[in-house]
């Protein structure tokens, strides 16, 4: 799942996702937040990994350094 | 003498679904996404012909039933992305029906062959109208085949779902023509003292100890 425009900013989907699963830590708890069907979540939640704004740590999901920076850069705007 | 390539093998109904990762409308997806939900994997022959037209507009018409259901809608072609998004957004224009579920796009035919969706009798380059209904171990429970002429019945589609979840909920068989509310099957004593007591069991109605049906 795209999460991505071809500038670097986050899709308003990815932005959504990152949000939810960043707060949530799980697939399930940010499928319930943003109102997507699970298997959404799960195809956005590799899409954010593979761009390397998450990561998964004993089954939560963590944002890493520059996940955090797109989390700060969109609560700015 | 050289034997002649063996056809790729159908996957069968109590079998694991066969596993994939694949480009799609919504964006790469793997089968393994869907897992926990029920799924109906369908495929149809090409985009922009009429017949899978008016399958899309049915399917798309039962998808909110079939969620309703914990039940997902995943569609398949041999088609490319860009060709299965322009004709999505056709039929929206055009027929006023919005297509919310993810189409594969198979250009590599790969799971169109995982699947067996490629009837070449009828035509080697189209997946013929397929439909799998993969349970939320992801295995197969249901299989229908249509050929390219025929559209299929979506309606039978959600009573087939309906029929398998009261299955699993409640370890009973469905009779032809079953329905949600009607009275379900009984399965069948295996002993003889099983056949007695199920003759005089209550709550059961019973024709022959053989055919009980009871309401749920």
């Amino acid at each position: 799942m795209p999460c991505v425009k071809p500038d670097g900013s986050l899709t308003v989907l990815g932005r959504l996702g990152l949000a939810a699963l960043a707060a949530r830590g799980t697939e399930e708890a940010a499928a319930e937040d943003i109102g997507l069907p699970l298997y959404r979540v799960r195809m956005l939640s590799r899409a954010l990994c593979d761009e390397g704004f998450l990561e998964e740590r004993e089954g939560r999901f963590i944002p890493t350094g520059l996940g955090q920076e797109k989390l700060d850069l969109s609560a700015s705007r | 003498m050289d034997q002649p390539p063996c056809p790729p093998r159908l996957p069968r109904i109590g079998e694991p679904a066969p596993l994939f990762e694949a480009e799609s409308t919504h964006g790469v997806l793997r089968l393994e996404d869907f897992k926990g939900s029920w799924l109906v994997f369908f495929s149809h022959p090409a985009d922009f012909t009429p017949v899978c037209t008016t399958e899309f507009l049915a399917f798309a018409s039962i998808h909110k039933d079939l969620r309703a259901r914990s039940c997902e809608l995943l569609g398949l072609s041999i088609d490319s992305v860009f060709s299965h998004i322009a004709w999505v957004r056709r039929i929206e224009e055009k027929f006023g029906g919005k297509i919310e579920f993810p189409i594969v796009a198979d250009l590599s035919r790969q799971v169109a062959e995982l699947y067996g969706m490629i009837m070449p009798g009828e035509s080697k380059t189209e997946t013929s109208r397929c439909v799998f209904v993969i349970d939320p171990r992801q295995t197969i429970r249901a299989v229908i085949y249509y050929p390219l002429t025929t559209g299929r019945n979506t309606d039978e589609i959600l009573r087939l779902v309906d029929a398998l979840q009261a299955t699993d909920i409640n370890g009973v068989a469905t009779p032809a023509n079953w329905r949600p509310g009607d009275q379900v099957i009984v399965p069948p004593p295996r002993t003889q003292d099983a056949a007695e007591d199920r003759v005089k069991a209550q709550g059961v109605e019973c024709l022959d100890w053989f055919f009980c049906k009871k309401s749920l």
